[in-house]
């Protein structure tokens, strides 16, 4: 039962994330008075790449064509033990979050390695400002998420999302609410989100996240956009069952884990519409002020950390 | 307004006074050819001193620069250098001979940096090399161009073997953390040819190199020996997005050298159509830029105001890009008294679209913050280099053909011309807005009283040996046909100057001091024609 539900958990946290950015793009169609691309596009997208002949830069060495799968298997594996319908996870003996937080991290690492491999400009200056950027990201999230560690006496994120959730109007305190900022930001900048990353560019200086992926093609590229997905659904969803868990099944039982789902899906909803909205209404910002935006994150994170300190 | 002085508002008078008096010895014949241009014929030694004299001295501008080849029968090249002396509508031209053996002159350059690129582009074209030019090497002759082979020489064949000797070096910068990035001339997106060579250190740029010249097709040779009708079509072609100010240009240089002026409404509609199209490209180009900072919503708008204004082109003049509709001594498509109505309720609604929009980005701190102080173009600058159109009015200089030189109807009309002082994307993005304004109240007021009467005025016979000149404010800025007949009213030779070839070398200037991220939002602010280069 509780191998069931793991599978269960991670199966729809893949099986979605397509379908996410789909309903993203599709709403910012709606809002530019676009017709747009129906929600399912992002699989049709997935399944061509899919049939495509991946070339390989004849500089690259093994690591470009291990990178999709290694990035995909540490995206999977992250997203195991997140809790999605029910806050209590079968694989607690596996990871918490500071091992959430380091598989994303080495995610990340080896996807920049391999933008290096091919030895073209645009991969080298994508992995530059990705870990750039990322290396001002990872504490605020850290410190953001140990905020609640610290109210819940624990860095399992199933018994952080059971402490948050029964604790009544404990969402209400100022750290809670300064953390939950605080990783929002965060998200929206590692999935590559307007303000920080644009995601439908075509300009190859401007990119950030689109760099690292540019050099590769067909099955490879699907795998990475695949796993970049994952990775967005991974982070909402611990937005969604750590910081804002109401719904969320406290024990396994086919009613309460329907409302699970039912509470999570509307969530995401309400994430998909938040962030096409800001996308649609502001601008990309200049490279440079992405880290003062960072600082902001960092900042909102450790006075959630101090007063969670303070006041407890 | 205040009256200037008299010796501003006549610098042609300064200019020929002034040269008469300081250069006595050099001068060795001065003429008219037109109402409009004057001519000066000067020894080529002697070229560089009086041309550097006349921007600096006269306030005149270099619009465009050129070589001919008249080996067979005077034997000897020609070299024309065109300055523009506004406000008033006057050019003055200089000329020179340089001898058909060994081909070479003082490179006007070093004096006029407006020259740079006409002057590499001289010695690509014909061979004839400008001595002393501080960047010698080829701009449009790329690696694998025939040594020997110069397109615009009348002994032109196209060579059946080609060699693949490089030719061209990027001139790197050194030092420590210094990098070079390629980008193109194939892009991520469906983005034009062009290669850019950035030396950066991190992500501030140090130095930006253009190379041009990917898709060169050779137009202007290909033109010689047509028949006037076949020329306008090819002229009309060199670009998409100002086919009709190229046209209209072309059709002006023709009708100066037989003496037809168009008749009132043809004239009417001439202006309407050439504002249609910059309605076009300012909107398409706020769009782009909106694009740029990722402003989706406000660029989805724009592309859709852009889309409704190319209909519009398509449902009067039956063609999106205006071709077609201008042709020598007239115009092809009448408008009546519906379709008048028609455009003027379309512009009414596009006039309140563009200024909701305009309004709402302008009022958006993010995207304002993009554009504030990105890409910088000092007005000095923007002078020395002969930037024209909006992106040297965002400078803070005035130059606008269609006051400064006016044809079709313009000198009935009544716009301004805006200017900014801050030379950065948000100038250049005001300007368009500022003029988007401009262009609907002249196509108003062309709409309230369009002259009645024919279309089409007969054109004389083209008098051989002389030239004719067509100054258009495309709306990228002043484009410039030259065009001088042979035998049965056929194209001898035939010269253009596009505003994106003036403009180009600015870019690289613009982007200094920026990061670059930065540049796409730069170049887009500029918004230059490939095609109208690789002419």
């Amino acid at each position: 039962m509780t191998a069931l539900l793991v599978l269960l958990q991670t199966a729809l946290l893949v099986a979605l994330a397509p379908l996410f950015n789909g309903v993203v793009g599709a709403l910012k169609a709606r809002l530019q008075m676009r017709r747009g691309a129906p929600v399912w596009q992002r699989y049709a997208d997935l399944a061509r790449l899919m049939g495509k002949e991946s070339v390989i830069s004849e500089d690259a060495s093994w690591l470009a064509r291990a990178v999709p799968y290694l990035t995909l298997a540490a995206i999977l594996v992250a997203a195991s033990w997140t809790p999605v319908l029910l806050a209590r996870s079968g694989m607690s003996f596996a990871g918490d979050l500071v091992m959430t937080v380091a598989l994303l991290a080495a995610a990340r690492v080896l996807q920049a390695l391999a933008a290096l491999e091919a030895g073209t400009t645009f991969g080298g200056m994508g992995a530059s400002r990705h870990l750039a950027l990322s290396g001002l990201a990872e504490p605020a999230l850290m410190l953001a998420v140990f905020t609640l560690a610290i109210g819940a006496h624990s860095t399992d994120l199933s018994t952080i999302s059971r402490a948050v959730a029964t604790a009544p109007l404990g969402w209400l305190s100022p750290s809670h609410l300064l953390a939950l900022a605080a990783i929002w930001l965060v998200v929206v900048s590692e999935t590559g989100r307007v303000p920080v990353d644009n995601p439908v560019t075509h300009l190859e200086l401007t990119m950030i996240h689109e760099a690292l992926v540019l050099e590769y093609s067909g099955r490879h590229l699907a795998l990475l956009e695949w796993a970049g997905a994952v990775r967005q659904m991974v982070l909402l969803t611990l937005v969604a069952s750590l910081f804002l868990p109401w719904g969320i099944a406290l024990e396994p039982g086919s009613v309460a884990l329907w409302r699970g789902l039912a509470a999570w899906l509307g969530k995401l909803l309400a994430f998909a519409v938040v962030i096409a909205v800001s996308e649609s209404v502001t601008a990309k910002m200049r490279l440079f002020r992405v880290p003062e935006f960072l600082g902001m994150a960092f900042l909102l994170s450790l006075l959630a950390l101090a007063s969670a300190s303070l006041l407890r | 307004m205040t009256l200037a002085r008299p010796e501003e508002r006549f610098p042609l008078e300064r200019a020929l006074r002034g040269i008469r008096e300081r250069f006595a010895d050099a001068v060795i014949d001065a003429d008219r050819m037109s109402l409009r241009e004057h001519l000066v014929v000067v020894p080529a030694a002697r070229l560089p001193e009086v041309a550097g004299a006349i921007p600096r001295e006269w306030g005149g501008a270099l619009i465009a620069a050129f070589a001919l080849d008249e080996r067979e029968p005077h034997g000897r090249f020609r070299l024309h250098y065109q300055f523009s002396m506004a406000p008033e509508d006057a050019v003055l031209t200089l000329i020179a001979a340089v001898p058909g053996e060994a081909p070479a002159f003082p490179s006007v350059t070093p004096a006029v940096p407006a020259a740079h690129w006409l002057e590499r582009e001289m010695r690509d074209l014909l061979g004839v090399i400008p001595e002393g030019h501080p960047d010698p090497r080829p701009l449009v002759a790329h690696d694998g161009w025939p040594e020997g082979a110069y397109p615009l020489r009348k002994d032109f064949a196209p060579p059946h073997t080609w060699s693949w000797a490089p030719r061209f070096a990027f001139s790197p910068v050194e030092g420590e953390g210094v990098f070079e990035i390629p980008v193109g001339p194939t892009h991520a997106g469906i983005i034009e040819s062009g290669h850019f060579r950035f030396s950066s250190v991190g992500e501030a740029i140090l130095k930006l190199e253009v190379r041009l010249g990917w898709k060169y097709r050779g137009l202007e040779t290909l033109v010689q020996g047509q028949p006037l009708s076949r020329g306008l079509e090819i002229a009309e072609r060199a670009c998409g997005m100002c086919a009709f100010s190229h046209a209209l240009a072309f059709s002006i240089a023709v009708e100066e050298l037989s003496g037809a002026l168009p008749p009132p409404r043809a004239r009417a509609i001439r202006s309407l159509a050439g504002e249609l199209e910059r309605l076009v490209n300012h909107v398409g180009d706020i769009a782009g830029m909106l694009t740029d900072v990722a402003y989706v919503a406000g660029a989805a708008e724009g592309l859709r105001i852009k889309e409704v204004l190319q209909q519009a082109g398509d449902v009067l003049f039956g063609q999106r890009f205006l071709r077609g509709v201008c042709v020598p001594g007239g115009v092809r498509r009448d408008l009546d008294e519906a379709q008048q109505r028609w455009l003027r309720d379309v512009l009414s609604a596009v006039r309140a679209d563009v200024e909701d929009l305009v309004r709402s980005c302008l009022a958006n701190a993010a995207v304002l913050d993009r554009l504030q102080g990105t890409g910088r173009l000092a007005r000095e600058v923007a002078a020395d280099l002969g930037v024209t159109g909006p992106a040297a009015r965002a400078s803070g200089i005035p130059r606008d053909a269609r006051r400064d030189h006016p044809y079709a109807a313009y000198r009935e009309l009544d716009f301004q011309v805006p200017v900014r002082e801050g030379g950065d994307v948000l100038a250049r993005l005001e300007v368009r807005a500022d003029e988007i304004h401009e262009s609907l109240n002249i196509i108003d007021q062309l709409l309230l009283r369009l002259p009645g009467g024919p279309l089409v005025q007969r054109l004389g016979g083209l008098t051989p040996g002389r030239w004719g000149l067509g100054l258009v404010e495309s709306p990228r800025g002043l484009l410039v046909h030259w065009l001088r007949p042979g035998p049965g009213g056929s194209v001898a030779d035939w010269r253009v100057r596009s505003p994106s070839h003036a403009n180009w070398p600015a870019v690289a200037h613009a982007v200094l001091d920026d990061i670059v991220p930065d540049f796409p939002l730069i170049n887009k602010s500029f918004n230059l024609c490939y095609a109208c280069v690789d002419r």
